[in-house]
């Protein structure tokens, strides 16, 4: 089991902790257009799951996985409102959007991803780092 | 004189059936490139998008928030798709 799910089940499920994501760009333009292209699924209610297409079809920097036509794609197969996605895609509106989160990134040090914080605190993403330190960001009684 | 008459008239009837026989055999394989090239080209280049499995309903999703907003604990990701 991946790290993420099992965060997911050991404490987003269980009301102990929120997972809040910062799509960021630093591997070049596919990747920027990738999370312009989650921030236009969000429009419509289906960030996590553009999140999860994204990332189960991965192709890796250099790549193509993420041109528009395969970005349009994976908006057909979440069954999206393609005319709305392909439009705000098409406008670029969330290009500025995410260079200001980009920015803001590097700003507080991270210059690789992915990149954690726990209550603020970085710590590094593997799954016993994670969970050391969501337990100990815990109320007592948890 | 006759008879060599009759072995040409043979000798061109033999040229047209070969040449029918050839052009037939390219159109075949001509037809064969193409419904091979139909199944292997075409709109197959491009990968079947990989569809995840949908998160439990009693998850909570709010834009970029996954999990009760009212959780105590915060674990903010940057990460980058590619």
């Amino acid at each position: 089991m991946g790290v993420l799910p099992t965060i997911e089940e050991e404490f987003l499920l269980t009301g102990k902790a929120k997972l809040e994501l910062r799509p960021i760009a630093f591997l070049g333009e596919l990747s920027g257009l990738a999370a312009q292209a989650a921030e236009c699924a969000n429009e419509q209610g289906r960030f996590w799951r553009f999140h999860d297409i994204l990332y189960a079809n991965q192709g890796g920097k250099g790549s193509d996985a993420f041109s528009r036509e395969h970005l349009q794609r994976f908006a057909v197969a979440l069954d999206l409102d393609t005319d709305a996605f392909a439009s705000c895609l098409g406008s670029g509106r969330y290009a500025s959007t995410i260079a200001d989160y980009t920015n803001a990134a590097q700003q507080r040090g991270v210059d690789s991803t992915p990149t954690v914080f726990v209550n603020g605190k970085e710590v590094g993403a593997s799954l016993q780092e994670m969970r050391a330190a969501i337990q100990e960001g815990l109320p007592p009684e948890s | 004189m006759a008879p060599k008459r009759i072995m040409r008239r043979r000798r061109a009837n033999t040229r047209w059936w070969v040449y029918g026989v050839g052009a037939a055999g390219g159109a075949a394989v001509l037809a064969l490139f193409v419904i091979v090239g139909g199944l292997i080209g075409g709109d197959s280049e491009d990968p079947p998008v990989v569809v995840p499995v949908a998160r439990p309903a009693g998850l909570a999703q709010e834009g970029h928030v996954l999990g009760s907003p009212s959780a105590p604990v915060t674990i903010t990701e940057y990460a980058d798709f590619q």
